[in-house]
């Protein structure tokens, strides 16, 4: 209380009261005089002259990089988020990809040609023809498919 | 003072660094002086103040305008204070001219007296643990508020109050034992 007096905090009638108080006690009138020196010597302080060359020295330090702020800076919350927002892209992307069903060329093969042979084998009774069909399939490296008949 | 501190603002968040000069030019004494009190009368004080002058700056974009810039700077200059204590690990700082014992001088005069007082007194107060000290400082030497502490320092008017009192406290029960201050009454 007696600090909320001295700082002029107390409401009007607290304060009447406490200086009431303060007239008959002499603990804390006592007490209320140490606080008051004390004050008096921390107000005593010298005041502490700041360097003339702060400014000088502030702005070395910001010509260095990054020191500028951006002209259309972005929120520190945007900029977190851009990165997981990427890699949420690609992580659907990837897991679309491995839907069935879902077209994707890189999957579903589309053979571009055909090679087709007859070919006669010789000695069979039933004078078997073995049909060669050759599947040049487009993308990805995957090897063309080779299919026997015997017609 | 606000409204054109703003306007100093706005142009630096456009790259403007010669505007920043009037904000280092009219908070410099005040940054330095909590600087200066708060580590002991450091030589560090200037590269101190010049750090949380730079950190302001490069900080702008997160500066809300609609708060008072004043609070946010001295909140950074005591953030910045508070890191450099801890990678100091020191608990006290007391200059090498004032490690001594007090000297008693032959004839005890009224200034003298209380030359030596105040210098007791800056060694205790270095001794305090730093949230009270913090608010003494700012109470006592910077002429703060209880409410521009309570904002400075992200706490309630009454955990100000409360640090406050026990500075006050603790000061006092420290120098009262000593005759310097028996003389001083």
């Amino acid at each position: 209380m007696l600090n909320r007096y001295l700082d002029h905090i107390l409401a009007p009638g607290e304060e009447v009261n406490l200086q009431e108080h303060i007239r008959i006690c002499p603990q804390c009138r006592n007490r209320l005089r140490e606080i008051e020196q004390l004050q008096e010597l921390l107000g005593t302080e010298t005041a502490y002259e700041p360097n003339p060359f702060l400014w000088t020295r502030v702005k070395a330090g910001l010509q260095e990089p990054n020191s500028v702020p951006g002209l259309f800076p972005l929120p520190v919350i945007i900029k977190a988020w851009v990165p997981l927002a990427i890699l949420i892209i690609l992580l659907a992307i990837f897991t679309l990809s491995r839907i069935p069903g879902v077209e994707n060329q890189s999957l579903y093969h589309k053979p571009q040609s055909m090679e087709t042979t007859i070919m006669q084998i010789p000695g069979t009774p039933e004078n078997l023809e073995r049909i060669t069909i050759n599947l040049l399939v487009y993308g990805n490296g995957m090897p063309g498919k080779t299919l026997d008949i015997f017609n | 003072m606000e409204t054109k501190i703003r306007q100093i603002i706005r142009q630096c968040k456009l790259g403007n660094i010669g505007s920043f000069a009037t904000l280092v030019t009219h908070y410099g004494g005040r940054v330095s002086g909590i600087i200066y009190h708060m580590i002991g009368y450091s030589s560090n004080t200037d590269d101190l103040a010049q750090e949380v002058f730079i950190k302001a700056y490069r900080n702008l974009t997160h500066f809300r305008e609609t708060a008072k810039f004043s609070t946010w700077l001295y909140r950074i200059t005591v953030n910045t204070v508070y890191d450099y204590l801890r990678k100091q690990k020191v608990r006290t700082t007391i200059p090498l001219d004032k490690t001594g014992p007090l000297p008693v001088p032959e004839t005890i005069t009224t200034g003298a007296q209380k030359a030596e007082l105040k210098q007791l007194l800056n060694r205790e107060l270095q001794k305090l643990p730093l949230k009270y000290r913090t608010v003494l400082i700012l109470k006592e030497f910077e002429g703060f508020s209880y409410k521009e502490i309570a904002d400075v320092l992200h706490c309630r008017i009454g955990t100000v109050e409360s640090r406050l009192f026990r500075a006050r406290n603790s000061l006092l029960d420290k120098i009262k034992k000593t005759n310097w201050w028996r003389d001083y009454q």
